[in-house]
């Protein structure tokens, strides 16, 4: 029996500061060993725990695609001691990672889908991993259409600014980032997500819709996409639920039956509307 | 033999015998609180079994903390390096636990073994070694207390569930035990020179006994729970039950199928530590707080209705069985009378 408690030795390879706020840092992190890079097998939508010794552990959603080999990138916001210890790491930290843990995006469901993705803020990170899976060369003919619209309160705070710009200028995928309120210097898209949805009214024909974002932005963005003839088990969502163990033993990310950690995080519209609203 | 009978003069002898090969653990007194303590083997005093109260209703705590300590280290590290601890897998007995307490082993097997149904599978070695070394001896309830409802919710104060030998007290002050598991009857196998044959007199006490016992044990409206706590989940009936709650968590820690747990690192500074994990409380809001500041259960009323529902509507579903075993500690130790009888009784009615 492999001891689900034990961290996976990893360093800490690249730092990258990803907003003007300065309190959100993405971490490439290399693993100690070969077999654990062979070993860490998982699909957009995961997450693990981020162990640092002697402080404790912070679970976050994985930010790479498994298309990236031999490393894993976690986006972490700067918020309580786990994220404050990693948040003063530099590159050459040795740390831990425990998982992948949960369900990932519904990739059985999505094959041969059109996708359309939601997101808001911070909440991008699992979406990240997503598009770049489905933009990988081996993997972009097994989806159909592919529709993004990211939301930021002000350009500073939008992630992943590289990559955006790859996908914003790709044929591949209709990337569409917005900011709340008009900015000097921003050219593109300004609305909040739920109305730039409505305004691209993407054809819920065929298609999948995930969507990961803040509370206010799921409330407001779930009728819109129903009034698009989205189905409920075809819009699909990621809980976050404080968690310890991460593996249905420690008892407190369940919503109603279902823990986060083991049956999420990813669940339909349609699974939670029958969960009680304790998340 | 699958019966055995060890006469009353004996009990100490079997206890010493036990305790040559494992760690005997029994109902002692300590302060207060009768508990379990070693009485026999590593880790008892060399007169432990002189400790040993079998007669007490009930023990403060569960028999769980034998094998889901309230503090364990899941390992050590040194700077960057983590030493794993050594698997707990010493041999113990658990001898006079209530079937209450046995039952709800079978509980927490589900809980930290591989089984749950439509998800994935993780198991716990801490908990499953010491469960695996471990043998459990149930001591039968002759008089259970005014708090039992174990026939409310699927037990019996002769119940064997999660036992592996079943002891019963006789009028003459004798030990019937009988095997329930392989486990439990190697155990007897290995003990045979202390125990005698029953007569059909002795097997005839302890069905009377047992009769007896389950009819001392006053009912709970438990039947429906499920349904009914399920169509009450958004009713005031919880604020009218649980607004004299003052979050204190006692009843989650009493509790034998109570698992929830903390995981938090200690250090020395010197660059040693420990990462602990520690029993935790549903009852506590920061047991579910975000680091955001939000809170799925901000309310007690929301707490106490999460300790409610997940014993008798969530876990019928994930484990297929109620986890309340109806020992009755948490109506015991409740500093403001909150009972669990009463809430479960009252849901579905007018609030």
């Amino acid at each position: 029996m492999t001891n689900p408690y034990l961290p996976i030795p990893v360093t800490i390879e690249e730092v990258t500061v990803e907003n003007d706020l300065g309190d959100i840092k993405t971490f490439r992190l290399g693993f100690d060993r070969p077999e654990d890079a062979e070993g860490f097998q998982y699909l957009p939508g995961q997450f693990a725990e981020l162990s640092v010794l002697g402080t404790g552990e912070s679970p976050i959603g994985i930010a790479s695609s498994p298309t990236e080999k031999g490393h894993l990138l976690f986006s972490v916001k700067r918020m309580g001691l786990v994220t404050s210890e990693l948040h003063a790491s530099a590159p050459g930290r040795k740390m831990g990672v425990r998982g992948p843990m949960g369900h990932p995006f519904p990739w059985d469901r999505l094959e041969g889908k059109n996708v359309l993705i939601v997101s808001g803020g911070f909440a991008f990170t699992t979406l990240r991993s997503a598009i770049t899976y489905m933009m990988h060369d081996g993997n972009r003919r097994r989806f159909g259409r592919i529709t993004a619209v990211y939301g930021a309160r002000e350009p500073g705070e939008l992630l992943y600014k590289d990559p955006i710009r790859q996908w914003q200028a790709s044929p591949q995928i209709t990337f569409v980032p917005t900011i709340d309120r008009p900015k000097d210097g921003w050219t593109g898209r300004v609305g909040l997500v739920p109305n730039v949805v409505k305004e691209l009214a993407p054809s819920a024909d065929g298609t999948l819709a995930l969507v990961c974002g803040p509370p206010i932005m799921i409330r407001f963005t779930i009728p819109v996409l129903l009034e698009l003839g989205f189905s409920k088990e075809d819009i699909i969502l990621s809980l976050e639920n404080r968690m310890k163990c991460g593996i249905g033993k420690c008892g407190r990310c369940n919503v109603g039956t279902r823990y986060v950690c083991l049956d999420g995080p990813v669940f339909t519209y349609a699974q939670l509307e029958k969960l009680p609203p304790e998340y | 033999m699958k019966e055995a009978i060890l006469s009353k003069g004996r009990l100490e002898e079997f206890l010493g015998a036990m305790g040559n090969t494992a760690a005997v653990y029994a109902p002692v007194e300590s302060g207060q609180n009768i508990v379990f303590g070693a009485v026999s083997g590593p880790g008892a005093a060399s007169d432990g079994v002189r400790s040993l109260r079998l007669g007490a209703s009930n023990t403060r705590l569960s028999v769980k903390g034998l094998f889901f300590p309230q503090r364990e280290p899941l390992f050590s590290f040194r700077d960057d390096a983590v030493k794993a601890v050594a698997e707990p897998k010493a041999p113990l007995v658990a001898f006079g636990v209530r079937p209450c307490d046995a039952m709800a082993l079978t509980f927490l097997d589900k809980v930290f073994g591989p089984a749950r149904v439509g998800s994935l599978k993780h198991e716990d070695p801490y908990y499953l070694a010491r469960r695996g070394a471990g043998t459990v001896i149930s001591l039968g309830c002759n008089k259970p207390c005014s708090t039992c409802f174990c026939t409310s919710v699927g037990g019996h104060p002769f119940g064997i569930a999660g036992t592996d030998v079943l002891a019963t007290e006789l009028p003459d002050g004798s030990l019937l035990l009988e095997a329930v598991t392989e486990k439990g009857q190697a155990l007897l196998d290995r003990h045979a020179g202390l125990f005698s044959a029953p007569s059909s007199a002795q097997l005839d006490d302890k069905g009377r006994i047992s009769r007896a016992a389950e009819a001392a044990v006053r009912p709970v409206h438990a039947a429906d729970a499920k349904a009914r706590a399920d169509a009450a989940f958004d009713s005031a009936v919880w604020e009218a039950l649980t607004s004299s709650c003052l979050g204190c968590g006692a009843c989650t820690f009493v509790c034998p199928t109570c698992h929830c747990f903390d995981i938090s690192d200690e250090t020395g500074g010197n660059g040693e530590g420990v990462r602990l994990r520690s029993w935790d409380s549903c009852q506590y809001p920061l047991f579910t707080a975000h680091a955001s500041g939000h809170n799925p259960r901000p309310a007690r009323r929301q707490r106490m209705r999460q300790r409610v529902m997940h014993k008798f509507s969530y876990t019928p579903e994930t484990a297929g069985m109620v986890s309340c075993m109806g020992c009755g500690r948490c109506v015991a130790v409740c500093p403001v009378n909150l009972d669990i009888r009463e809430i479960v009784a009252a849901l579905g009615a007018k609030p």
